[in-house]
């Protein structure tokens, strides 16, 4: 394995705005935003534009850390052939940069007329990238938030803040609540894993490594959305070579101690109000919580009833979240949280709760992901075939097919030879490596030997 | 034995179709008029609905069938795309040797989005001149109202057993297989008016009797074989409280033998309908959780948290 000294998630960073992982609402708000200054809406009064966000001088992205939006505001001015200057709001230096910006007017057309400023040259714009914004230095925050209201108002540039935590930046600044706000709010979600394991999978193509898929999964799904981390991960698991579990343990153990101290919380607190914030802080996605209390409920329970009613409540949350992402009735988030805090706080013997564990369930399907692939891939080979779903072909028929299989050869070299089957698929089927391999080599070369018609062969083909 | 037998016995004609009394005569009408509007088949896996897709495109456009007939199952292929780039593009062309159309047969089609089945609709309407639409599906209350409106819906009810085992006869005859009445009886019982099915048993139960007579023993043993195991067991250990064993069952049947949770709530259905040893006023509640569990499944995202949370209602029975 070769591994150079760049940092991958530099060398990988996403160039255009399409190269970004998950949130694709997010990049066509951040598109539309960036049309109104092509545009030059946000500096005319009172101009007309079809999307509100389209007369906005700036645009918060908020967002847990590490799911692209600093690399959003990059590749936006990398796609727009914007220059960008970046500041840390959390830097001091950087709140006297914005003071300063504001108290001389740097960002308006009048000062670079006396030719001491000339940052900007006519018609070209430069984003102004704000990292942090909801994390300001100094004791003289309210003051450091309100210059930065005025350097949007007063400046003739892009700006755009980057937030964890929107409601910190609205508690400081009642300037950014409501539809009178200088800048509109554009959400930041944490990636699917599987997002995620696209995005590795690349770099490991790219890199040239040999690295199991079922490690980069596990990487993946183990960062919890976090892209950033999920890349840090895979190059150190590169260099070193270490267990994929001594990776994930340095990686994502204190976001794994979080959410497990969210539940012992959650199970020890004496109200929903209480148990719900407990979930809320643990920082998870709701439908990951759900597995790990899944995990933990049964060995919580110290009786049949217990567990009875954990179950309800658990069920129920499934319901609703259900219903938040087929539907996008995100107002029921709500309840599923709740449901979910329901169904740790009846716990009467907290002394169960367990110091360690992880979703053991998470964990068996990460390990049957190969089998699970050859079945799917048998599956769609005999729905051809059958002319049925590979669901069903799934279902009905792979039990069947596999009996047959395994008590008639000849049936098994047809059937090799009709569906192509791969090693790998006859050996799920009569579970024998080197038995399957001599099967398909058998079943290819000998088939003329073997006097099959060859009428049966053209009608079985033939459908698209 | 060089094929499956529900590929190699499925019927080449209408005539041939089991048990659809209400819909084969219907559909030949359409064959002798030149003519179909679009269709709708509603109704249970395994009784003929893609049979009859097929039969009706071999009747309309005869050894040319395959040129002029698209198959495609939207339970595989979800989604709008689908929909706006195979069908269409399928659809756009015109039919074949002269056909007077072609047939798009999109099997599963409540497995689509309403979006998906909204551009499918404009489809439909746009490309009614070239091509025809045989929409399947297992609810007819899952396509949305204005697909439903267009097509002629078929409703295919599941086959009798006399039905089935005239079905089964055919093949017996045709493998030259010898097999005792009560084994051809109890193969109909078991499907359950799933033609599909019988054939299957029937062709295991085969190569279960090498060449002898098949009785109602390989019958027996050939629907053991594959019929989804340690459902039982796992009811069992729920019931005693032993929550964390059955819930190890219940993994090995989602990932080792990788059953949906559909199915396994039919399995649980029917073994607790059939266990002699619970008594009647308690499978009442079983059933009652049961309906109730298959439900939220439909409704719920995770069938695990659906069937844990059964499995623990068990516990208090």
């Amino acid at each position: 394995m070769s591994v150079d000294s760049v940092e991958w998630t530099e060398k990988y960073r996403p160039r255009t705005l399409d190269e970004v992982v998950g949130n694709r609402d997010a990049i066509r708000k951040m598109k539309l935003w960036a049309k109104g200054w092509i545009d030059g809406v946000p500096l005319k009064k009172g101009a007309e534009a079809k999307d509100e966000i389209m007369k906005k001088k700036a645009l918060i992205l908020a967002g847990p850390p590490g799911v692209g939006k600093t690399t959003s505001a990059l590749a936006l001015a990398s796609e727009l052939g914007w220059s960008v200057i970046e500041l840390n709001a959390s830097d001091k230096r950087s709140g006297d940069i914005v003071r300063e910006i504001v108290l001389t007017g740097a960002l308006t057309e009048s000062f670079r007329e006396d030719g001491s400023f000339t940052l900007f040259r006519d018609g070209e714009r430069k984003l102004i990238i704000l990292d942090e914004a909801d994390n300001l230095s100094g004791r003289e925050d309210r003051g450091g938030v309100q210059a930065i209201v005025e350097a949007i108002r007063k400046g003739s540039q892009p700006m755009i803040l980057i937030v964890n935590d929107l409601y910190a930046l609205q508690k400081r600044s009642s300037a950014f609540k409501g539809k009178h706000s200088p800048a509109a709010v554009v959400k930041f979600r944490k990636p699917d894993a599987r997002d995620i394991e696209r995005v590795l999978t690349r770099i490991v193509r790219d890199e040239g490594l040999e690295i199991d898929r079922e490690i980069v999964s596990e990487i993946a799904y183990r960062s919890r959305g976090d892209v950033r981390g999920a890349i840090n991960d895979l190059q150190s698991f590169a260099y070193s070579g270490l267990s994929v579990d001594n990776i994930a343990d340095a990686g994502a153990r204190d976001r794994e101690t979080d959410i497990r101290e969210g539940l012992r919380r959650a199970a020890f607190s004496g109200s929903i109000r209480d148990a719900r914030k407990a979930l809320m802080d643990a920082g998870e996605d709701p439908g990951n919580l759900l597995a790990w209390i899944d995990e933990v409920l049964p060995r919580l329970s110290s009786s049949r009833i217990e567990l009875f009613r954990g179950y309800r409540h658990l069920s129920m949350a499934d319901i609703h979240l259900s219903r938040v992402y087929r539907r996008g009735q995100y107002s029921l988030w709500a309840y599923a949280t709740e449901e979910m805090a329901a169904s740790l706080m009846f716990i009467r013997d907290k002394d169960r709760f367990p110091s360690s564990f992880f979703p053991q369930w998470i964990l068996k399907m990460g390990r049957s992901r190969g089998v699970r692939n050859i079945r799917k891939s048998l599956a769609v080979k005999m729905a051809k075939y059958m002319h049925t779903t590979s669901e069903r072909a799934l279902h009905d028929a792979l039990p069947y097919f596999q009996i047959l299989f395994n008590r008639d050869e000849r049936f098994m070299y047809e059937m090799i030879y009709r569906l192509r089957l791969e090693e790998n698929e006859v050996e799920y089927l009569i579970g024998d490596s080197a038995k399957a391999k001599y099967a398909v080599k058998e079943a290819m070369k000998g088939r003329k030997s073997r006097e099959i018609k060859k009428e049966s062969q053209a009608t079985l083909f033939s459908f698209g | 034995m060089l094929e499956i037998w529900t590929e190699k016995y499925r019927p080449r004609v209408l005539d041939e179709v089991v048990g659809q009394k209400n819909v084969v005569p219907r559909l030949k009408s359409y064959v002798k008029s030149g003519n179909m509007p679009h269709l709708l088949f509603a109704g249970p896996a395994g009784i003929g609905k893609t049979t009859c897709a097929i039969a009706l495109a071999r009747e309309f456009f005869g050894e040319n069938w395959q040129s002029n007939f698209y198959e495609l199952n939207a339970s595989d292929e979800r989604g709008i795309d689908v929909v706006r780039v195979n069908i269409k593009e399928y659809a756009r062309t015109a039919p074949f040797g002269g056909a007077p159309f072609k047939i798009i047969f999109l099997d599963e089609a409540d497995a689509l989005t309403s979006d998906a089945q909204a551009a499918l609709r404009r489809t439909m309407e746009k490309y009614s001149r070239t091509c025809r639409f045989i929409l399947s599906c297992n609810y007819s209350s899952k396509i949305i109202e204005p697909i439903q409106s267009r097509c002629a819906v078929f409703r295919f009810t599941r086959p009798g057993e006399g039905d089935i085992i005239s079905y089964l006869r055919r093949i017996i005859e045709g493998e030259k297989l010898k097999i005792s009445d009560e084994a051809v009886k109890q193969i109909a019982y078991v499907a359950d008016g799933d033609v599909r099915k019988a054939v299957n048993i029937l062709q295991v139960a085969a190569s279960f009797s090498d060449g002898k007579e098949i009785t109602l023993k390989t019958v027996f043993e050939a629907t053991a074989m594959a019929d989804p195991k340690d459902v039982r067991e796992m009811i069992g250990k729920a019931m005693e409280g032993n929550f964390m064993d059955a819930r190890r069952i219940l993994d090995k049947l989602l990932i080792d033998q990788g059953l949906s949770g559909e199915d396994i709530i039919k399995a649980i259905h029917k073994v607790v309908i059939d266990e002699a040893g619970i008594k009647e006023d308690k499978k009442v509640i079983m059933l009652e959780k049961i309906g109730e569990a298959d439900f939220r499944m439909v409704e719920g995202s995770n069938p695990r948290i659906q069937i844990e949370a059964l499995l623990a209602a068990f516990g208090l029975i």
